[in-house]
């Protein structure tokens, strides 16, 4: 039996459930090992086990179907709540599981220790050519190709980090997400009408039209709605950003100042909070996402869509649709996007381009991202009622002449929209916005300051005044109204 | 019989009619006008980008049996596309007003010829309310407001095919309200004469027509009718369940287009001539209030007006022999600076100078008179028939 007294207190228990398990194996193997692999796998404690000894055990067939029955009730890598019976219940009905340990000059982090001890009965799985059980909480592993326990290549070396994107998405889920939307075009072109069916919720249930005559004078508003949805475990804190008046006044002069303003506000508050001494709870408010509503009743963009994209496109990522789409015939979509596209290109408004998918991706995706790119503008229908159509209950429109259905890919690019918005490019959104928007946004603000501490300086000199005071520019408060819905 | 007479001179002379036609550029105005009337006219997409409110006007012929038409359709380009459209009813308003005055103006010349002179005051005013499905925009009240006294005014609701059954009846209260509320006075189907009236009435009702227009025929059945193909059904244009199509072609041309010209005529023209003659000056009624002819007026209108420009000649003359005589002591104490200023020595230099100041002197007469008589020009041309 080796002891090795250079375990940590909480990895004892591992070791003496290792060595418990190396004991049971035989019992549970129908002692065909025998006392041969022990020490074998004794040593394997203290080093990386050889592929090749493993591929030994791949000839006891009669074992595997055990085995897999065995590992299907081990999930894999999962979310750190279920870490805590399975330790207590591995050392009975988990063999394996002890046999990964750490050494012990590795992986300081306790939980680390114990992912990796979780990870190692994947490996063997790997070997044993068991598909892991995708757990009810896991959902597909995006990485297709590459999840690392799907690739038949069993002769690789392998140190094990394969599996940090397993641990990022654990990570991930406890963390949350947290995504800003901002909507904005004129009145009655259907915007809250799209928020509610693209997240399947009910936020302007109070909400008040003005009328005509109030709204010759109307300034623009910017309203905040917050709302928080779970999926699956997967935690969303989603913010609306809305901007109602917009466009509706008979002078429309500059009225998208205020939703300008609002968003180098959320940036200067990044900004500050970055540069602060305490950093931990920052709250990201910052816009990731602008959805223009072009009207579908015109000829393509108006000078007020173009004036208010081009004051925008450099501080936010602007996806445009084309709103009510249930106005036009397939020929005049096709016709419409085509304008707006070459307007968009003419008067060099900067949209937020997809990202090229990489050359391994598979076909499928290929050609979806191919598609998804050809559709912008997405032409898109909104609906909160739910209608009967041909025996089914879509979400739909009802016509003397017939029912437009949202969901329905032939009749409107809804479903485009929220896969990309919500499914797949949700993050590069963000990413895009950290990295680019808001990059910007900081290189302008130090510019600004250092010129001002060298006016500072240069007027200082004097005095020997050392300009080490930054001071954050600050941009008058936009008011906002914030409601939130939990 | 006396209306047969009647009415076989009107067939022989044919009718005129003119429509304007005002909305949002895409908001389906040529369309539905190439439904009404069951032709193409053939009119161009405009852009958006235009940075005034433009009015393009056209004039066909058409005929039907046998009773001639003279169309003409005034149609708004660039409406609705500013950022700031705080001016944009204007160019509508002087339209109007500048066909009134055509007319005013025919019907003061000495040899007037009303038969035959081809009347352009707007008939009737279609305009197309953007279908947001919430109410009427500021920019349409704002117009509607300047126009209601001077133009019969249909409200239409145009690509009507975007709304549902129940939000179009939400809609269409929500318009009639803001107007009422607003006074805006939009046209009413006459309700006085008995053959009409019921229907009239009932179509009052269904004011604004939420209307759809198209330019293609869709095969239904055996027959091509106008209609717009959807992935999810078929908008025929001339179904009553789908749009209000056929009730805007009845009630418009089939039932009310005379009453719309009488209306025309005798409100709103003699609305304009009246507020244009009280303008001009002229009075039905003198300083003792009796009653003056219009030829008693004028003549006094006249005769003041010769009073006016009178005094006014003679003003500008004082201002010119005043003009004329400071000028003169300017130069004269230039040219006494010339002769007096020996310093600066040099003879070719004084002899340039005094050559300087005759030419001055010269072309400064020359330049009064042309001046003179510009002026006098440009008074002339501002008041004519006034010497």
């Amino acid at each position: 039996m080796a002891t090795c007294p250079e375990l940590q207190p909480g990895q004892e228990a591992m070791g003496c459930g290792g060595v418990l398990a190396t004991r049971e194996d035989p019992e549970e193997q129908q002692g065909v090992q025998g006392e041969g692999p022990c020490p074998l796998e004794c040593q394997e404690l203290a080093a990386v086990p050889k592929p090749q000894v493993i591929k030994h055990f791949l000839k006891e067939d009669s074992e595997e179907a055990e085995l897999t029955q065995l590992l299907r009730d081990c999930p894999p890598a999962d979310s750190p709540r279920k870490v805590e019976p399975l330790e207590s219940r591995r050392e009975p009905s988990h063999p394996l599981c002890g046999v990964g340990r750490v050494p012990p000059d590795e992986a300081a982090d306790e939980r680390d220790a114990r992912i990796f001890s979780r990870s190692r009965p994947s490996d063997f799985q790997q070997h044993i050519a068991a598909p892991p059980p995708p757990s009810p909480n896991r959902p597909r592993s995006p990485w297709g190709q590459l999840d690392p326990y799907d690739s038949s290549e069993d002769d690789k070396e392998y140190v094990g980090f394969a599996t940090l994107p397993n641990q990022v998405h654990r990570k991930s889920v406890k963390k949350g997400f947290d995504f800003t939307l901002m909507v904005a075009g004129e009145s009655g072109l259907g915007k809250s009408t799209l928020v509610n069916s693209l997240f399947l919720t009910d936020m302007y249930r109070d909400r008040k039209l003005l009328n005509a005559e109030e709204r010759i004078t109307q300034t623009v508003e910017i309203t905040k709605h917050v709302v928080d949805i779970e999926e699956k475990g997967v935690k969303l804190r989603l913010t609306i950003v809305d901007t109602p008046g917009f466009g509706d006044a008979v002078n429309n002069t500059e009225c998208w100042k205020p939703v300008a303003d609002y968003i180098d506000q959320q940036f200067e508050q990044y900004f500050r909070d970055e540069s602060g001494l305490n950093r931990k709870n920052i709250q990201d408010n910052r816009v990731h996402c602008c959805i223009y509503f072009i009207s579908p009743f015109g000829h393509g963009l108006r000078p007020l869509d173009v004036e208010f994209m081009r004051a925008l496109h450099q501080r936010v990522n602007i996806v445009p649709v084309l709103a009510k789409a249930d106005t036009l015939t397939p020929t005049e979509v096709e016709r419409m996007k085509n304008k707006i596209r070459e307007e968009i290109d003419h008067y060099g408004i900067r949209i937020y381009q997809f990202p090229e998918c990489d050359s391994d991706e598979d076909e499928e995706f290929k050609l979806q991202d191919q598609a998804l790119k050809e559709s912008i503008p997405f032409a898109i229908i909104g609906s909160n009622t739910v209608v009967e159509a041909k025996g089914r209950r879509v979400r739909g429109r009802l016509y003397p002449w017939g029912i437009v259905e949202v969901e329905n890919p032939s009749h409107c690019d809804f479903v485009k929209l929220r896969t990309m918005l919500v499914r797949t490019h949700m993050q590069d959104l963000k990413d895009v916005t950290r990295e680019t928007h808001y990059e910007n946004y900081r290189t302008q603000c130090i510019q600004s300051m250092t010129r001002m501490v060298v006016k500072e300086r240069n007027r200082n000199k004097l005095t020997r005044e050392s300009g080490t005071d930054f001071p954050i520019p600050v941009i008058p408060p936009v008011p906002d109204a914030e409601t939130c819905l939990l | 019989s006396l209306p047969d007479q009647l009415v076989k001179k009107s067939i022989k002379q044919g009718f005129c009619f003119n429509i304007l036609c005002i909305g949002e550029t895409g908001v389906g105005k040529s369309t539905l006008i190439n439904s009404l009337f069951n032709t193409n006219f053939d009119d161009p997409v405009s852009t958006h980008f235009l940075p005034i409110v433009q009015l393009r006007a056209q004039t066909y012929e058409l005929q039907e049996s046998n009773v001639l038409l003279k169309l003409t359709i005034v149609n708004t380009v660039g409406f609705g596309d500013q950022i700031n459209k705080e001016d944009s009813y204007q160019p509508i308003v002087d339209y109007i007003g500048a066909q009134f005055e055509a007319y005013l103006q025919e019907e003061l010349k000495i040899k007037c010829s009303l038969s035959s002179y081809h009347d352009t005051r707007i008939h009737v005013c279609l305009y197309f309310i953007s279908p947001t499905g919430h109410s009427l925009k500021s920019l349409d009240l704002l117009t509607m407001k300047n126009l209601d006294s001077k133009v019969n005014i249909i409200p239409i609701i145009g690509k009507a095919d975007s709304i549902s059954k129940t939000e179009l009846q939400k809609f269409k209260k929500k318009i009639m309200s803001e107007l009422v509320s607003n006074g805006v006075q939009i046209y009413q189907f006459p309700t006085d004469d008995e053959t009409v009236s019921q229907i009239n009435s009932i179509m009052n009702e269904h004011l604004p027509f939420a209307v759809v227009g198209s330019t293609e025929k869709v095969k239904i059945g055996n027959k091509m009718v106008r209609a717009r193909q959807y992935p999810w059904g078929i908008v025929e244009v001339e179904n009553e369940n789908h749009c209000d199509f056929v009730k805007l072609r009845q009630m418009l041309i089939c039932t009310n287009m005379e009453d719309l010209r009488e209306q025309t005529h005798a409100r709103h023209y003699e609305l304009y001539r009246r507020c244009r003659l009280e303008k001009m000056g002229f009075r039905d009624l003198g300083p003792e209030n009796k009653l003056v002819s219009l030829q008693e007026a004028y003549e006094a209108k006249r005769h003041e007006f010769y009073l006016e420009m009178q005094r006014k000649e003679e003003e500008m003359r004082q201002r010119f022999v005043q003009r004329v005589k400071e000028k003169e002591t300017i130069l004269k104490e230039a040219e006494q600076q010339v002769t007096g200023n020996r310093v600066r020595g040099n003879v070719l230099k004084l002899h340039q100078r005094s050559f300087r100041l005759d030419i001055r002197k010269n072309f400064f007469m020359e330049r009064v008179v042309r001046h003179w008589n510009s002026c006098l020009g440009k008074w002339l041309s501002h008041h004519p028939g006034g010497v």
